[in-house]
């Protein structure tokens, strides 16, 4: 069964309802995921969103990728895989949903090579999965705030060896 | 792993009382709007939001905590390692299984909650039993429909792992539950690989 890394926005559950919830987006797909036998796991990260590794049909997977939010990494799902192979349109999407997390370029450019050639998945993902902010509740507007001090991030490779 | 490996705190069979149910309970740590009471030997939301936590010791930081759900409305929710208590301050663990939700586990976040993973299992039975467990950083829901707990699924999550609080919550009034249970988590004796047998050759 096919296998994909996507890039999922949290979600707010109920909202007026306290103590408030937020959920990862994909989520939303778990009925269609599992009827198709598969699985998905995550790891919060920066901008309150999620790196999620899924294992579901071609399907349900090209749903998932047309879902507001959702940036599904293209061609590759090995950790090892190098990227050389992305358009630039496509590494430019995901350096922009990096951006768009919260980390500067200043700190992609010195994680990241420029030619992705020999960069690998694994460097992108772990890169992204540097650090996640404690959420907070905000009783005023009933948001869920992600703006606290940083917090422990689940390995990107333990997701990866969850969902096989 | 055999769960649980705690005994049942409260019966609840006693006299009408509360809220919360007795002096070892205190309340408002999930949402806090309402009380749980005693009411006909079992524990009884008195409105909407009703929550209330074993306040007579804390626990773990390996943890469990488990009840029956004796009348399902809406959804129970169970915690763990619960600290900075309070109403909008609480941060912990809890399973959340509901008469229309299925499972879910969660981090709480002084009030903030992030759902960990897919909503997993199948929505709540009236009279059936659920457990969590933490240890280490496994969190790990159980559920017993009548054969024993078995585990239903599990998540992981590292950010709190100091001893804590343990505690119930209902969303709706209609809600009802028995035999609230849980403590520190016992683990199971190593054995040993050394150990000779009783008598025989090896004896000394």
């Amino acid at each position: 069964m096919p296998l994909a890394w996507f890039v999922a926005p949290y979600k707010r559950r109920n909202p007026g309802e306290t103590p408030a919830q937020r959920y990862c987006s994909m989520d939303d797909f778990t009925a269609a995921i599992v009827a198709d036998g598969g699985t998905w796991d995550e790891t919060e990260v920066l901008g309150d969103c999620a790196l999620v590794k899924v294992r579901a049909s071609n399907a349900t997977l090209t749903a998932i990728n047309a879902a507001a939010g959702m940036l599904r990494i293209p061609n590759h799902v090995a950790l090892t895989d190098t990227l050389g192979d992305l358009t630039a349109n496509q590494r430019t999407a995901i350096l922009n949903r990096i951006l768009q997390m919260g980390y500067t370029q200043a700190e992609i450019d010195a994680a990241l090579p420029a030619n992705w050639a020999a960069v690998t998945l694994g460097q992108v993902l772990r890169f992204a999965a540097r650090r996640r902010l404690k959420p907070r509740y905000d009783q005023g507007t009933d948001a869920i705030v992600v703006d606290g001090p940083v917090q422990p991030v689940k390995p990107v490779d333990v997701v990866s060896a969850t969902v096989t | 792993m055999a769960f649980p490996t705690t005994g049942i705190l409260d019966t609840a069979n006693r006299a009408d009382e509360g809220p919360p149910p007795s002096a070892n309970w205190t309340q408002v740590w999930f949402n806090g709007i309402s009380g749980i009471t005693v009411f006909s030997n079992q524990f009884k939301p008195t409105g909407a939001g009703a929550d209330a936590y074993w306040s007579a010791a804390t626990f773990g930081p390996d943890t469990e905590v488990y009840i029956t759900y004796a009348t399902v409305s809406a959804r129970l929710v169970l915690g763990g390692r619960l600290t900075t208590i309070g109403d909008g301050t609480t941060s912990g663990y809890y399973l959340d299984y509901g008469g229309a939700t299925a499972g879910r586990l969660f981090r709480l976040d002084s009030g903030a909650s992030t759902q960990l993973g897919a909503t997993f299992g199948v929505n709540a039975t009236s009279g059936d039993k659920y457990g969590l467990e933490i240890v280490g950083s496994a969190l790990t829901a159980y559920k017993d429909g009548g054969g024993g707990f078995a585990s239903v699924d599990s998540r992981t999550d590292t950010t709190y792992a100091t001893a804590g609080a343990i505690g119930m919550a209902f969303s709706a009034s209609g809600g009802r539950g028995d035999d609230f249970g849980g403590g520190t988590y016992v683990a199971p004796p190593t054995p040993n690989a050394y150990a000779f047998p009783v008598g025989g050759r090896g004896a000394c």
